[in-house]
């Protein structure tokens, strides 16, 4: 931290807060607002002013076990290395209500007067390390956080061993300040548990290797002392882990595998930890004298804002989604902006300094180049066509496209665009389109895949990241389904128009299919909701017209379920001999009369505006009247 | 597999359900062994004594950390073993107060005396109430309450635990 | 709100005086309240639950069903068991609509309907709902400190999925009233048991026993009284004294006793005298 406090390419704005972030990959405007230490950088860190400080407060960084003055320095490696002053806690200059710090300062350095700055940063790229937050184990009534002094967490516990720390590195009771002779360890509090009151689903994977090594080290700081951890699983799976478990067992610390249901004081202020034994089964007491609640993490409460300025994913569980688990593992859907540490998920140490090592790597490639290659696949709108309505710009998971009402039109940033289409079917004006997936490709694909006995078949349209990559895990694992289907691929299933499923009616396709990523694991961060909402819209408007809406499914396919692709294709065929022929031609009649009704408000709008028809190839849309 | 033993196969077998349950100390109960039984399909477990030492406090459940209704599993292995005329004769008589009064306590000749002196109107469930509730039940088909198993029910008795 | 006053058969069969305090109580707040006509017994939750659940759901929601014909917006009861029946059934209900489908089918065979909809409130759940200044203007004797043991039983709280009246857990919803009335809820070890009334069907003599630690613990928490939001919890607690080996025998209240003492209504009246650990008036500190 020191060393990249003193680099002379970086910059360390402590006591920061980021207000709002602009423009796209390369050219980011940051705007940071730094709080107001009150102390300059003439601090020459002598610590004059703590000695007369009179106000005392719990302290953060000690979680409160110990305490620190209205002035002070928030840990002793802190960057920068100055002093600065807590105006929440602090009595004031006002001469009658303080002022000793000032007073006693050498360098002049403090100055009450000194107020919070706005600072504006061009960066060209983004490493999110936001970080996570402990598990607060109040909710945990039964562990009686609340209730028992003697009852720690185990980053409370952390600091209490450290020789920085609160005690000094001396492990005391906090009730009685005596040396416990009996410590337990509760694992999972917080983590592992279908209660969202009292903690989180996922595994936080540091906290039992955090519990081996505190035996360890609390082996070392008292001679006999005895040592329970009660757990449920003891995931020792990384490099030297096992080793180091095994060292602890050896050691004499009692692993029990039962997670307690209550943890209660007796008469003599010792701890009960009521288990069942894991062999008999049979209910017991166990007494010890303190207990430490190995917390897991949760994601930090201002997430939603981290997420707004950068337009990023999150996983069900909350935390940031990372372009492709495997292969990108640090980049963000957001071209420029990269993730390291528990922001993307619970790690130790190690893995968050391999995975901060990769965000900077990946972060200083498109740094050193300078400029970058953008995918071919973006959208563009028609200046000519475009009434500025701004309904492409509101489905844009990456806010890529900029309207200008003033001049009456939207326009896409290339660089931010990542190709998913979502924006084209929203366009009332055939405004928008998308290149290598124009309308026409798709028209033409599907006057292709109904070319023979169309009632005969399911008409797929798949995404390229989940469905279409669902359909090819089927295959290449041998999976039987029927060969009636014909895929279409998109990006994305929020590219698929109503227009592209009306034409394939028109074209008496049997049974019309979209299909895309489950919700959550879009790879254009949302842009699968439109997906939704576009077909319901449709299927409402299918049954408004008295049609069969059996004839339009939406099904959620992600990349790894081959089954469910081949059973989702089974359960369509299968239904593909009951279609009506009558049906499919009354469908066929409204698709078109929906089509004619489209092309003449275009063909209206075209003209209103003097725009010249582009030169269409092919049949298309146009070429099915 | 039932709905509930298919959801027991999440078990991740951690026995805070044990550490919760307030029988085991006195019958012997562990419910752990039962999730892990019916998880695993045992086609005895309705019929032993098993399910009805469950004093339903729902403590497992309300701390289970997979989400299992445990007490709901011990109300599925009751059923089962209701339906084959395997009750223990005090839920049969409980039961059949019920039927037979609408009221699982009836009014005593004692407390009916208590209800006159405080001035309370005298106590019974109508004999419309007592009349739908039979149907009801008959209708959503509550078991025989007097066919007996070959073989009498074993309720778990307290010192099982020893 | 209008509530339909649920008795259930323990209160009105075994310990009346508990109805009279309710109604007491209920008409010191001006809370409206009439009992349901042709109720029957909630249906059991341990019994006829074990039985047959689709029975139990039938029969527990025709009493939520008479309350719904019978014009109340809601569904009050006084005891745990009662509570969870109705409660769980209104919940089950609520969130599976074939079911309610299906047990509203039931229903209209006997000339009954249930279209859902209805809530069910335990009793302590609306003294938690009293506006402070309101309680105030109607404590006429507080607990003034007196030491009391709030036994919660457990289906009150519980199954969490339904109950929601407080922490599943550890449930302090009791303390908090006993607070409210200037009493000093006291912590004991053995809060969380079962009072035993779950044993009596296989193994009565367990019942019995399952009382007498908690008692202890809440002897030696310095307790003066016990209060309970349970009828069966009640018939456990004085049916355990003698057992118990306790140095006095520990009084107790239903919370609506409770309440209705503290809102001035006279022991006698109460019926306090038909306690079988009697309540002395001086006795206790209150």
């Amino acid at each position: 931290m020191m060393d990249a406090g003193r680099h002379p390419k970086i910059k360390v704005l402590a006591g920061s807060e980021l207000k709002s972030v602009s423009g796209y990959i390369g050219n980011f405007t940051a705007v940071v607002r730094q709080k107001a230490r009150m102390v300059s950088s003439a601090c020459t860190s002598c610590g004059d002013c703590v000695e007369v400080c009179p106000v005392s407060v719990p302290d953060e960084f000690e979680e409160g076990l110990g305490t620190r003055r209205a002035i002070y320095k928030p840990f002793p490696q802190a960057i920068p290395s100055l002093f600065l002053i807590d105006p929440d806690s602090c009595l004031g200059s006002n001469p009658v209500a303080c002022g000793k710090c000032k007073e006693v300062c050498g360098a002049k350095a403090i100055d009450y007067a000194m107020r919070d700055e706005e600072i504006v940063l061009s960066v060209g790229t983004v490493v999110v390390a936001t970080g996570a937050e402990p598990w607060d184990p109040t909710p945990n009534v039964e562990y009686g956080y609340s209730r028992h002094l003697d009852v720690l967490t185990s980053i409370e516990f952390e600091r209490m061993l450290s020789a920085g720390g609160p005690t000094g590195g001396h492990i005391q009771r906090p009730s009685d300040g005596k040396e416990p002779r009996s410590i337990a360890y509760i694992q999972c509090v917080g983590s592992r548990t279908q209660d969202p009151c009292r903690g989180m689903t996922y595994c936080s994977s540091f906290c039992c290797m955090e519990t081996v090594k505190t035996t360890l080290q609390v082996q070392e700081h008292i001679r006999g002392v005895k040592q329970t951890v009660y757990y449920m699983d003891i995931r020792a799976f990384g490099k030297g882990f096992e080793g180091l478990y095994t060292r602890s067992r050896a050691d004499g610390v009692r692993y029990v595998h039962s997670i307690p249901s209550s943890v209660t004081r007796d008469a003599a202020g010792r701890l009960l930890c009521r288990i069942a034994d894991p062999d008999t089964g049979e209910l017991r007491e166990e007494a010890h004298d303190m207990v430490i609640l190995a917390v897991g993490v949760k994601p930090r409460t201002d997430s939603d804002a981290i997420q707004k300025l950068f337009t990023l994913s999150r996983t069900e569980d909350g935390f940031f989604l990372e372009s492709h688990p495997k292969l990108k593992p640090v980049d963000t859907p957001t071209g420029g902006v990269f993730l390291a540490g528990f922001v993307e998920s619970p790690k130790d140490i190690k893995d968050c300094v391999t995975q901060a090592s990769a965000a900077a790597s990946r972060a200083s490639i498109l740094m050193r180049k300078g400029e970058v290659t953008v995918e071919a696949i973006t959208s563009s709108i028609d200046p000519g066509l475009c009434t500025a309505c701004g309904q492409c710009a509101k489905v844009c998971p990456f806010h890529a496209i900029t309207v200008d009402k003033e001049k009456g039109t939207a326009t896409v940033v290339e660089a931010l665009c990542q190709g998913c289409g979502t924006c084209g079917p929203e366009c009332r004006f055939d405004a928008v389109s998308l290149r290598h997936f124009t309308d026409e490709q798709f028209f033409n694909q599907i006057d292709a895949a109904l070319e023979e006995e169309p009632e005969k078949k399911v008409l797929a349209f798949c995404c390229n990241w989940c469905s279409y990559a669902g359909a090819d895990f089927a295959g290449v694992s041998r999976m039987q389904y029927p060969g009636s289907v014909r895929i279409i691929r998109s990006m994305c299933s929020g590219r698929i128009d109503e227009r592209f499923v009306l034409y394939a009616m028109e074209k008496r396709a049997g049974i019309v299919l979209v299909s895309g990523c489950h919700i959550g694991d879009c790879h254009y961060i949302d842009a699968n909701k439109s997906t939704l909402t576009r077909v319901e819209k449709l299927q409402e408007r299918m049954r408004a017209a008295g049609l069969d809406v059996g004839r339009l499914h939406r099904r959620w396919v992600s990349a790894a379920e081959g089954r469910r692709w081949a059973d989702t294709i089974q359960e369509l065929a299968d239904r593909l001999p009951s279609v009506d022929p009558a049906e499919v031609s009354k469908a066929a009649d409204w698709a078109r009369d929906q089509r004619v009704k489209y092309e003449k408000r275009v063909e209206k709008h075209r003209e209103k505006r003097r725009a010249p028809k582009p030169a269409m190839a092919g049949s298309g849309a146009g070429g099915a009247a | 597999m039932s709905g509930l033993a298919a959801k027991a196969s999440n078990c991740m077998q951690c026995n805070v359900c044990g550490a919760a349950c307030t029988a085991g100390p006195v019958n012997g109960l562990r419910p752990r062994e039962v999730v892990q039984r019916a998880a695993a399909g045992d086609p005895g477990l309705a019929d032993g004594p098993e399910p009805w030492k469950c004093v339903t406090c729902y403590a497992c459940a309300s701390q289970c950390r997979a989400g299992i209704d445990v007490a709901e599993l011990f109300y599925e292995l009751r059923n089962e073993a209701a339906r084959r005329g395997r009750i223990p004769d005090a839920y049969r008589a409980v039961a059949k107060q019920v039927l037979a009064s609408g009221c699982a306590f009836p009014v005593t000749r004692n407390t009916a005396r208590m209800r006159q002196e405080l001035g309370l109107p005298p106590f019974a469930v109508s004999p419309r109430g007592v009349e739908e509730l039979n149907s009801l039940c008959r209708a959503a088909g509550l078991p025989d309450l007097d066919r007996h198993p070959e073989a009498p029910v074993d309720a778990g008795a307290p010192g099982k635990e020893a | 709100m209008r509530y339909g006053l649920f008795y259930g058969c323990a209160v009105p069969s075994r310990l009346p005086f508990i109805e009279k305090a309710t109604a007491f109580v209920l008409g010191k707040l001006g809370i409206e309240a009439a009992p349901i006509v042709d109720a029957t017994c909630c249906m059991d939750p341990i019994v006829l639950k074990s039985l047959s659940v689709d029975a139990w759901l039938a029969s527990s929601a025709r009493n939520i069903a008479l309350a719904q014909e019978q014009g109340f917006d809601a569904v009050l009861t006084l005891c745990n068991g009662c509570f969870c029946s109705l409660n769980e059934t209104a919940g089950m209900l609520e969130e599976d609509k074939t079911l309610l489908a299906k047990v509203d089918g039931a229903l209209r065979g006997i000339g009954r309907s249930y279209r859902g909809g209805m809530t069910v409130k335990h009793l302590t759940q609306v003294l938690e709902g009293i506006d402070p200044s309101d309680l105030a203007k109607r404590l006429v004797r507080p607990l003034a400190g007196a030491k009391v043991a709030a036994f919660h039983g457990c289906h009150l709280v519980r199954p969490a999925k339904y109950a929601k009246v407080d922490d599943p857990v550890r449930p302090t919803i009791l303390d908090r009233l006993v607070d409210r009335l200037g009493g000093v809820p006291v912590e004991y070890s053995e809060r969380n048991e079962c009072c035993g009334m779950g044993f009596t069907g296989t193994a009565p003599e367990s019942a019995a026993e399952r009382m007498g630690p908690i008692l202890r613990a809440m002897e030696s928490a310095g307790a003066s009284f016990v209060v309970t939001p349970c009828p069966s919890c009640f018939l456990q607690i004085e049916g355990a004294q003698r057992t118990a080996g306790l140095a006095f025998p520990l009084p107790v209240l239903h919370v609506a006793e409770m309440y209705a003492r503290a809102f001035g209504m006279d022991g006698k009246e109460m019926g306090l005298g038909y306690h079988r650990v009697r309540f002395a008036e001086e006795g206790v500190t209150v």
